[in-house]
Order: C-alpha cells, then structure tokens, then sequence
C-alpha cells in the first residue's frame, strides 16, 4: 500500500485544516456490499506472510478495527504529523479512508453504517495500522477514540457460547507507571499463549496463589465457525484496543460475526456507563436528577496515592488527563479533572482502596473504558470498576 | 482543602438518595429521587429556597431539605417552611398522584448541631454522625420512618463529596479550583476568545454550567449567587500574566503535556496563595 505515498500531492490549507489532494486510492472503489464481501474474502485467503511461528503472526492479516467516532469522522483533516482523507466507494455508508502517518500511507474500508461504532477494514502491515488508527484517535480536538476492551469485556466474548471457543491469550504489563505501586510478581509478565490448551492453562494460573485474581487479558485469541472445514472459521486475535486479526481460517462471515458481536456488548457497555453521568433523565414522563459515580476498587491498597494521582493526571497518554488535587482526609484526596481527549470536567475521589468518577454530562463513555483499559495494563485486574462488571456480567 | 460543612452535608444527604457504593442508600432504596436543587418556592405569603427536594413516586411522598451546618434556628425560616403546601411543590415537581400526595419538611445536620437544634423545632431530623445517619422525628410516611429512625453505619464508608463540588459557602481557594479547570476547558474547547470576556457574567455562566453538576437544576437566584463567587474568587488571577500564558498557549495549538503540567502548577501556587489570603482574612 505504499506506492499511494508517490501520488500524494503536497497539502494544501483549506479552511484551516490540511488536505491531501490525491488520486484514486489503491482499494477498489467497491460498488456493492457483495463486491465488498468478495474483497474482504479474497484478502482473508490470501495472506502474504503466513509464519504462524512469529510473535506477530501473518504481517498483512485481514484486520478490522473499531473506532468510536461521534459525530462521524471528518471529510479530511490532520495535522502536519498524520493526515487522513475520506473517499467516496459506491456503497453509501463505505468509505475508504487514507491516512498518511510520517511517510508512511494506509488504507482502510471504512464501514460507517453504525452511527456511533465505526469499522475499519485493512490488510496494511500490522505496525502501520495500529500507528495510523492510534494517530487518527490520537488527535486533539477530534471526538475519535478507539474500543477499549477492558479484561471483564474481554473475558465476556470468550465466554461467549455458540460457534466460538477460546483459542488463546496474551498477557503485559506496561511498565510506565510507578513501580513501587505494582503488585511485585506483575512486573516482568508478558505472555502468549495460543491453542485448544489455552484455557485450560489459564484456569491453572488463576490457582496460582500469586497470580490469582490479578491477571488481566491484554489480548484474547476466539475461534468462530466449524474448525472441521477450513473454508467455515476463523481464529481472530481480539485486543485490547479494539483490533480483530484474522490469524487462521478463512471464514470472512466468521470474522465479520466477532466484529459485531464485540461492537454490540461494547454498545450496550458504553451506554450503561453513560446512564451514570450526573444529570438528569426522563423515565416514563418523569424528570429525576440522578447519576451515580462509578466505582473503582483496589484490591491491594496503593502505597503512594499520591504519586499515583500525580502520574494519572500528568496529561499525558494513554490517560490524557488533567487534574488539580485537594487532600481531603487522610490519604483521601478529590480532584477536579479534565478529560483532555473532549475537554470536558471529569472529577475523582481516589483514596488507597478505590476511586470514584463522577462523569458530567457531556463525558463520553469511552473515558471510562480507556481509564479502566489502561490502568488494567499496569495494575491487572486488581483495578476493577464496579459498574462495567456489572454491565458485562 | 476542605469543603464547607454545608456543602458537604449537601453531598451526604444527595448520596442517601443515589447509589453510590461504600455509602447507604436509604432513600434511593424507597424510590427517592433528587426533583430539585436550592430552587426557590413561593408560598402565599413569602418564599423559601429549600436545599434540596427529593420525591418517591413509589411512597408518593417528598421530602423537603434544609442542610444546616450552624447551630441556629432562623425562626422565620422555619414559618417560611411551614408556609409550604403541597400545590407550591405541584409547581416544580412532576406528582403521579396528587391526592395521595404528602411530603415532610425536613432538616440535614451534623450531630454535633443536633441537641442544640433539636429544641427549636419540630420538624424532623436527618443525622449524621462520624460514624451512623439517623432520622429523628416523624418524617410523615410509615416505610420511610420505618427505614431512616434506624442507626445506618457510616463506619468505614467514604462520605460522597462530588456530587455537588462546591457552593457559595465554601472558601475563595475551592471555588477557583473548580473554576481554573473550566477556564482550561474552556480553552480547551477554544470557546475563549480573549481573557477579558472572563470578567463578563455569560462566560462565566457559561463555564458554571460545565464544571457544576447540578447547575441546571438550580434556581436562578443561586444559579447567579455560584457565578458572583466565581467571578470573586478570579479576582486576584486575571491579571496574572502567567496564568494568561495558557491561552496563547491554545491558541497557538501547544497545549503539550508540558505546558497543561506546568499550568497545573500554577494552578496549584494560586490556589495555595488563595488559601494563605483567606486565613489570613
């Protein structure tokens, strides 16, 4: 997909924002949902690597990634960093979205049928994807973000009974954020592991008295179809942050299948979330000012809540937010936050047990699924939020 | 930095009628509901700006709240309370069946306030200890006396405190902290087109209506009162030229982590000024 870079013009400004101006972009500019289909299909059977020994799989894999875009994405826009252009496909709610990331380009389908979910389709190596995607949702000022599938989520679509099965798991912790509040035994985890053994090796982790409890999935691999007929299943590689990679199979209905079913119980999440900001609602006619503030637990107390509230607020990724702290009881503080991704107000009570996020009426739902994605990655699932266990339960 | 007693009775009393984990919810389990916050009723012969009014259309009651964090009875207050019928509450308040319909004046007070208060009035009492809540009184409903006269434990709960941020009661240094995170949304959100428009009441309100949740629900007069203490507390910042760094800053699109760290620093620095200016005052 890079020879599109050569057709690239320089940008032009218009009306403040940068514009590729270019030519026909490499994927076809599909007509019907079918030839979609048939494309899709034809790329799920064709894979250009096929070195299932290496860490990252099959480099150009039929991937699908699900954004959350309100509003919808943008005709074009960017920044002198990462630049992205919608074009038109035959289909109504198809584009093909073009991004250019540094010096490198990528193409997406860009299916936009879902007001609110957006799918993107590719087979671009995986690396500039992944860039592209995290740029795109990345970008100040835009109400993009990406699926954030937080453990509990994940362990939902594993459960997932039917035509699915649990094929595998990885496990890391980023190793970013205050050491000396990390569970000791967490800090060296990373782990992959693929095959019809792999739930049965996590089932013996969870006994371990050191591990139990505190595991928390980064990635999940689900097998969807009959594994008899190689033409009739899939085995996706669901991440934490929304990718669905195609690792073995051929079944583009399979695969199509987990991407929905995922976006559905992230929908429904996302909405019960969001039922929690303070406000009000009308229920049969009746106008009550409810909201309830979501509920973070701690199972091991954090040794420095300070320093802790310090790194969550610094404004940096993944957290992106902003806060002034007030101590307000012993080792008890209250902050009034900034979710810099919308630049709504967000506040927290955070002691050492367990925080509560009081969502105004403008946060985005997501907020919380990033906050909760990210501080799993760093403290495993010995950060849970009350609420989304209970959504996903 | 500690809320005012009365904004954080506020809170407490808010928290019984929500569901919040690690605090009681003895009104939300009987179907209370917040319908109003500090709105202003008029009565025959007067007028009186309750705290708070909850209802249960399930008991088909209200509850008319008064946080009181003194330990004064302002007598006339008390009338004005009295003055309240129910057809004054049928003006704000959405009421399924009106003829069953009552409701109970009602006080929120710390127990320390509480034997004092308690021979002033007849009205009832929600109490809350350090470590209990206690209804005291008759409360004008079976089930909901049945409920609220039992000793709730608070040991080892967090009492909620966010839910109403802060109020006109509260200290210069909490209402600018609240205030210095809407400017930056503000910015943020590139709605600021200079400093100056901070000094006008719309902007203001208009960051008011961002950073207090339960703005909308407020009456007017209160709504106006939060506003002039904003614009009080701001007093002493805008003409701070580092503080107006931050808008050059959004303007010239470098809101780098590093520049939003270093103006929560500041942030800091002023709000710890404000404090060391308030006790001194």
């Amino acid at each position: 997909m890079g020879q599109g870079m050569a057709l690239l013009r320089p940008a032009a400004l218009l009306h403040g924002v940068v514009v590729l101006m270019t030519h026909n972009p490499s994927l076809p500019k599909v007509q019907t949902r079918k030839e979609f289909m048939n494309y899709l299909g034809n790329e799920i059977s064709s894979p250009r690597y096929d070195d299932e020994s290496s860490a990252q799989g099959r480099v150009r894999e039929l991937k699908a990634y699900v954004i959350e875009a309100n509003g919808g994405i943008p005709q074009s826009g960017g920044s002198p960093y990462a630049r992205w252009e919608m074009i038109d496909t035959g289909i109504d709610k198809m584009k093909i979205m073009r991004t250019r990331i540094g010096d490198t380009t990528c193409e997406f389908y860009a299916d936009v049928s879902d007001k609110r979910f957006h799918t993107l389709h590719t087979t671009a190596e995986s690396d500039d994807a992944r860039r592209a995607v995290a740029a795109i949702t990345d970008m100040d000022g835009l109400p993009l973000d990406r699926m954030w599938l937080s453990d509990s989520l994940l362990k939902a679509l594993a459960r997932k009974s039917g035509n699915s099965a649990f094929r595998g798991f990885a496990v890391r912790y980023a190793s970013d954020f205050l050491e000396e509040n990390r569970p000791r035994n967490l800090e060296d985890l990373d782990l992959h592991i693929n095959g019809s053994m792999a739930e049965e090796i996590c089932g013996h982790m969870e006994q371990n008295p050191h591990l139990a409890g505190k595991i928390a999935y980064g990635k999940i691999r689900l097998m969807h179809g009959d594994e008899k007929n190689s033409d009739d299943y899939v085995h996706d590689d669901i991440d934490k942050e929304g990718c669905f990679a195609v690792k073995r199979g051929k079944s583009i209905h399979d695969h199509l299948y987990l991407v929905d079913s995922a976006k559905e119980l992230y929908a429904k999440t996302i909405e019960g979330i969001e039922e929690c900001r303070l406000g009000s609602s009308c229920h049969n006619g009746d106008m009550v000012i409810g909201g309830e503030p979501l509920h973070f637990n701690f199972k091991e107390p954090l040794q420095d809540t300070h320093r802790f509230i310090r790194r969550l607020f610094d404004s940096t990724r993944p957290f992106r937010l902003w806060g002034l702290e007030s101590e307000v009881d012993d080792d008890y503080y209250t902050v009034a936050g900034l979710d810099l991704h919308t630049w709504d107000p967000i506040n927290f009570e955070i002691g050492a047990n367990m925080m509560r996020v009081y969502l105004s009426e403008n946060n985005c739902g997501n907020t919380v699924m990033r906050l909760l994605c990210n501080l799993q990655d760093r403290f495993g699932t010995l950060i849970k939020c009350k609420q989304v266990e209970q959504l996903v339960r | 930095m500690y809320a005012s007693d009365h904004t954080r009775l506020m809170n407490k009393f808010i928290g019984l009628c929500s569901n919040v984990s690690d605090w009681p919810s003895v009104l939300y389990e009987l179907g209370y509901r917040i319908k109003l916050v500090e709105q202003k009723i008029s009565t025959e012969t007067d007028s009186v700006t309750p705290d708070i009014v909850v209802m249960s259309n399930r008991l088909s009651h209200s509850l008319v709240v008064d946080c009181k964090s003194g330990s004064n009875i302002d007598h006339g207050q008390d009338d004005r309370y009295k003055g309240i019928k129910p057809a004054h509450l049928f003006t704000w308040i959405d009421v399924r069946e009106r003829p069953r319909f009552k409701f109970s004046t009602c006080y929120a007070v710390n127990d320390t306030n509480y034997g004092k208060l308690s021979t002033h009035t007849n009205f009832p009492f929600v109490v809350f200890g350090s470590e209990f809540v206690e209804g005291e009184g008759d409360f004008g409903h079976d089930d909901l006396n049945l409920r609220l006269c039992k000793r709730t434990s608070l040991l080892n709960k967090q009492e909620p405190r966010l839910f109403y941020p802060f109020s006109v009661s509260d200290d210069d240094h909490l209402v600018l902290q609240y205030t210095m995170t809407g400017i930056l949304a503000w910015i943020g959100k590139k709605r600021l087109e200079s400093f100056s428009e901070l000094a006008r009441d719309e902007t203001l309100s208009n960051i008011l209506m961002i950073i207090h949740p339960q703005h909308k629900y407020m009456g007017e007069r209160h709504r106006n009162d939060l506003r002039n203490r904003m614009k009080k507390a701001l007093e002493t910042v805008l003409d701070r030229d580092d503080f107006k760094l931050i808008k050059k800053s959004g303007q010239e699109g470098r809101m780098t982590a590093s520049t939003l760290q270093n103006f929560g620093e500041l942030c800091r620095e002023i709000v710890e000024e404000q404090k060391v200016r308030t006790t001194l005052d």
